[in-house]
């Protein structure tokens, strides 16, 4: 497959007879070689009709597309549409609010996850905490409940008549609708930080541990507190899982679907194209329009390789202005 | 006739059977291609009517050619119609389906229910509604054969109506002044919902009475107004209402509405004529409660309807036995046998396409629920009413899902219905272009 | 995992109750919701609505267990299978493949070897709703679509797990041990399989218990795949039966009940399984 194409032997050497040493390394090299193909090939079988030829297919899509001329009642074809259903998707009033909506939850969910995971890892990494283990485990629980049905539970925390969250909102007097306009996306924020914030705590705090001791022993020595070690040395010796775990936050988070698409069941203010991963399956599955789709798929995807790209540019920017400090 | 039984036991069965989509694919191959060979023509058929069963039964039964294999499908929006489209894809979509009206352009213009203008004959044409056939047929061409057509009647709450001493309205203006009184006398009820779900589909009946044409094909292309000027007239008349707190804003499809109907704190429901028998069944406790009142009008010299709900068959185009599924088809909607088996299963207040059916439906419905009220005269009435020339757009589900999204809005106190009317313009064309069909936005 | 203690001064006691307090309210707040969980799946359906939820008088842990294996015909029962078929199955053999396909990434070099990693991790990257539609319309194309395959294909691919394999690989595999091997004249897949193997036999567990995770919690692949509710993963179902809920309350008891029993297997497997998935997240972030 893909694989074994890419790891041809290299080519010996012009007009040197091979000697019989060179010879057996070279056979020892081909039998290496075919090993590697033989491992790789299954993962790359798959990375050819799992990623390469979707993505490929999505992209061919979003330009050829069926073509219905007049009132499209006589027989479709399927065409070159050039950037026809680009035009569309990036007309379409319903795709952009969706993306506003996305980057409005990304601006929410991002930092607060970030700075909530690191915090509690630093917190556990200062020593002072009893039955960290525990605490851990317990942080990290939430991660293994699936999406779906953390967004059930949570669905039915914030519902009136079954949640005792709502009860006790209740008891002091204040009225409060989780489903609502304006809180809808907030407690769809919720539910991401509850799953996830164990375990990007767990990926700071193993980062914290691999920091060697002498690196903030020497701090210490220099009187810092704390606070200030925590904040001044070890925060940006953890800076490459930082840069991870924002990054993976944030593809994760241009994604959202799971959690709108169980809501929607309850709440009417999240509409079938509430994020641009819904408006893709509804364009797909509810109005059959594959080139919408498809062009609305290249277009979240260039949006995450974009936003990925600037982040990791960005952060070796960062990276250098330190070093050159 | 062990003959006969044995089949019928084995259809029964697989109407029991789970209903799955792998067993549809083989049994929709498996009845297409055995086909023809030993003399009798088998079809598959898919619905989500209540007594299909019943009315494929009773076909089988009284034909030896053509034999239906039934199958009960999620209802349209409940995934039928996404069941549809995927066997359609796949090319093995059954041969008759089950379309509703605001469906059926999008249906035909995916290709998926087949031009059947050739195959519908003379007779069932004339037997017909035309303002029903109308909303099946495109230039010139037919994609389905309607099997009800729903006029929007007013069900009310007689006794409700007569404790506070209240009139039934024959005006929107009455009614409108009737749902100041109603908040007054009785602070907890209301006359009326606006429903924020059902794919604003009772939006569109109030608008497609007052004359708007939120979708045109006369010229040629297809022309969307949605927010034409009946359209905006009949918007800022719901919106005064919600606005002056006399109506209920909320889903229809939920508990909550249950509960409005149950408790007596909605005084009126404006619904198809079919709604008459589903009432029936989900609220037993409120026999002899409801009368059926006409639709109120905006011009009583002109009095103008439009419809709420209804179905149509169709023959896709995976079908092998057009013919046949035709014959099945016209059976179904014209012959009193069908209707009889399918009444069968239960009450129905469904509003026959074919009007020369509605001896027996008046027979087979049981008065009772209503106090005796002769229903069907009344609805023989309101279809007669039907505004004729409405069309509905290539893709309906979702422009009425945005619509539906922005009432929902509305309700929690963020913008106005003409408001959401807009945006389903917006939220439309884009997905009318992507398709290469031609568009045009003249409104009046 | 042993922390090593910092020798840092000792803080004021009020900093290290503040702390102290600050970790418990998290902890609350992460556990919280589980618990209401557990709670509630013992509550029948007009005691969910309305009454304490602490108190045990309308205790029917028992019967909403029978009536969720019985409701809809069994579905439920089928669902769970389906769900342990795809993701046990799935993630077993997707484990398998990524590290590999990581180790051979580790000890192999040939020409544009880190392009060719970089395309995975790009793999990474990608939205699954970006490849949701071209892979229907190619199940679609292939008959595969609502079958078994059509989700469990998909879901054997993992770009991360290949990238948690190198890393395994470099730190549990040594290449002296495949030198002497090569010595000896063991071929090259008979030392993988034999010795490599074992020693990667802890991040194999930690890639299987993340793929596990991943495929128990998908969802959009399944809902755009299948249509026959034969083939749901719980998830799937579990959501079907919610939308059904908000018309008929019945279904309340039975969606709270299923998703308890779903969540069960994953936290088992986190809390028997911690040293595995400690090491493979610390192996993720220190790079």
């Amino acid at each position: 497959m893909a694989a074994t194409t890419q790891h041809a032997p290299p080519a010996a050497l012009p007009g040197t007879a091979p000697a019989p040493a060179h010879r057996t390394r070279k056979a020892a090299r081909r039998r290496q070689l075919g090993a590697c193909g033989v491992l790789m090939a299954p993962f790359f079988a798959l990375l050819v009709t799992v990623f390469l030829i979707p993505v490929g297919t999505a992209v061919y899509l979003s330009f050829y597309g069926d073509d219905h001329p007049g009132l499209g009642f006589g027989a479709a074809r399927t065409i070159f549409v050039g950037f026809r259903s680009y035009t569309a998707v990036l007309t379409d009033p319903t795709f952009l609010s969706g993306l506003g909506t996305v980057a409005l939850y990304c601006l929410v969910y991002i930092p607060l996850m970030v700075i909530g995971s690191l915090a509690l890892a630093l917190l556990l990494d200062s020593g002072v905490v009893r039955l960290r283990a525990s605490a851990q485990l317990g942080l990290f629980l939430p991660h293994a409940v699936p999406g779906i049905i953390a967004a059930l539970i949570w669905l039915y925390l914030y519902t009136p008549g079954i949640s005792p969250v709502v009860e006790l909102f209740a008891k002091a007097d204040i009225t409060i609708d989780f489903l609502g306009l304006h809180t809808v996306l907030p407690s769809i924020v919720n539910i991401a930080l509850w799953s996830n914030l164990g375990y990007n705590m767990v990926v700071f705090y193993a980062a914290l541990q691999a920091v060697p001791r002498e690196v903030i022993e020497a701090s210490v020595v220099d009187g810092a507190g704390p606070v200030r070690t925590a904040l001044q040395v070890k925060t940006p010796l953890v800076r490459a899982s930082i840069v991870m775990v924002a990054m993976f936050t944030l593809i994760w988070g241009l994604q959202l679907f799971t959690e709108p698409m169980l809501l929607s069941q309850s709440s009417p203010m999240i509409s079938s194209r509430f994020s641009p991963s819904m408006y893709i399956y509804d364009a797909a599955f509810t109005r059959n329009n594959y080139s919408l789709a498809a062009a609305a798929s290249v277009v979240l995807l260039l949006c995450t390789i974009a936003l990925s790209y600037a982040v990791t540019r960005w952060t070796s920017r960062l990276d250098r202005t330190e070093e050159a400090r | 006739m062990p003959g006969r039984r044995s089949r019928r036991s084995v259809l029964a069965a697989m109407a029991a059977l789970p209903l799955t989509g792998a067993l549809s694919a083989c049994s929709g191959q498996g009845a297409t291609t055995a086909g023809s060979t030993s003399g009798t023509t088998r079809i598959t058929f898919w619905s989500a009517l209540r007594g299909s069963q019943q009315v494929v039964d009773a076909f089988n039964r009284t034909h030896d050619r053509v034999q239906v294999d039934f199958q009960q499908i999620p209802s349209g929006t409940q995934g039928g119609y996404a069941k549809l489209s995927n066997a359609a894809r796949a090319g093995n979509a059954p041969d008759v389906a089950t379309i509703e009206y605001p469906q059926i352009p999008g249906f035909a213009i995916d290709g998926v229910a087949r031009d059947i203008s050739g195959m519908i004959s003379d007779t069932l044409k004339a037997k017909l509604l035309p303002q029903a056939l109308g909303l099946t047929t495109f230039q010139g061409r037919t994609f389905s054969v309607p099997l009800d057509v729903e006029p929007m009647v007013m069900h009310y709450r007689a006794d409700l109506f007569e404790q506070y001493g209240l009139h039934v309205p024959r005006t929107w203006d009455e009614f409108a002044e009737l749902a100041h009184t109603v908040r007054r006398k009785a602070p907890k009820r209301r006359l009326a919902l606006f429903p924020t779900d059902s794919l604003a589909t009772p939006f569109a009946a109030y608008c497609w009475q007052a004359g708007a044409q939120w979708f045109d094909t006369s010229h040629g292309a297809w022309n969307v107004s949605l927010a034409d000027a009946p359209t905006r007239r009949v918007a800022s008349y719901w919106q005064k209402l919600m606005d002056e707190d006399v109506v209920f804003v909320n889903a229809m499809d939920s508990r909550q509405y249950d509960a409005q109907v149950a408790d007596g704190l909605v005084l009126t429901r404006l619904t198809g004529a079919w709604d008459a028998g589903a009432q029936m069944k989900a609220q037993p406790g409120l026999k002899g409660k409801w009368r059926i009142a006409p639709l109120p009008q905006w011009d009583e010299s002109r009095p103008a309807v439009g419809t709420h709900g209804g179905s149509t068959f169709a023959v896709t185009k995976d079908s092998r036995h057009p013919e046949a599924a035709m014959e099945f088809i016209e059976w179904q909607v014209s012959h009193p046998d069908a209707l009889r088996a399918r009444l069968s299963s239960g009450a129905s207040s469904q509003y026959p396409a074919v009007p020369g059916l509605v001896p027996v439906d008046r027979k087979a419905f049981d008065r009772s629920y209503y106090g005796g009220q002769d229903i069907y005269t009344l609805f023989d009435q309101e279809a007669r009413k039907i505004r004729d020339g409405w069309v509905w757009g290539p893709r309906m589900t979702a422009t009425g899902k945005v619509m539906q999204d922005g009432f929902a809005r509305v309700s929690g106190g963020q913008g106005s219905l003409i408001d959401a009317v807009r945006a389903a313009q917006d939220g439309t064309m884009p997905d009318l272009k992507a398709l290469g069909l031609s568009t045009t936005q003249h409104s009046t | 995992m042993s922390a090593a203690d910092t020798t840092l001064p000792r803080p004021r006691t009020l900093g290290r109750a503040t702390v102290n307090v600050v970790v418990a309210l998290s902890v609350l707040y992460t556990l919280l919701p589980v618990l209401w969980l557990v709670l509630a799946a013992g509550k029948t359906r007009d005691a969910l609505f309305g009454s304490n939820i602490l108190s045990l008088k309308d205790f029917s842990f028992g019967r909403n267990l029978h009536d969720l294996f019985a409701m809809d015909g069994g579905q439920y029962g089928r669902w769970y299978l389906n769900s342990l078929l795809y993701a046990v199955l799935g993630a077993a053999l997707g484990a398998l493949v990524s590290v590999a396909c990581g180790y051979a990434f580790d000890k192999y070099r040939f020409r544009h070897k880190e392009k060719l990693f970089g395309l995975v991790l790009a793999a990474v990257m990608v939205p699954q709703t970006v490849l949701a539609l071209p892979l229907y319309l190619m199940a679609s194309g292939t008959g595969l679509v609502n079958t078994f395959w059509a989700v469990f294909i998909p879901v054997l691919f993992n770009p991360f797990g290949v990238y948690l394999g190198r890393i395994f690989s470099q730190g549990y595999v040594p290449d002296e041990v495949l030198e002497a091997a090569r010595i000896d004249g063991a071929g090259e897949l008979t030392t993988y399989a034999r010795v490599a193997l074992r020693m990667l036999g802890p991040g194999l567990v930690t890639v299987f218990l993340f793929q596990l995770t991943a495929i128990w919690n998908n969802f959009f692949l399944p809902m755009v795949m299948l249509s026959n509710q034969d083939l749901y993963p719980v998830s799937l179902g579990l959501y079907t039966w919610n939308s059904q809920a908000t018309v008929e309350p019945d279904y309340y008891p039975v969606v709270i009940m299923g998703s308890l029993l779903a969540v069960l297997p994953l936290i088992l497997a986190f809390v028997l399984l911690q040293r595995f998935w400690r090491s493979g997240l610390t192996a993720g972030s220190v790079k």
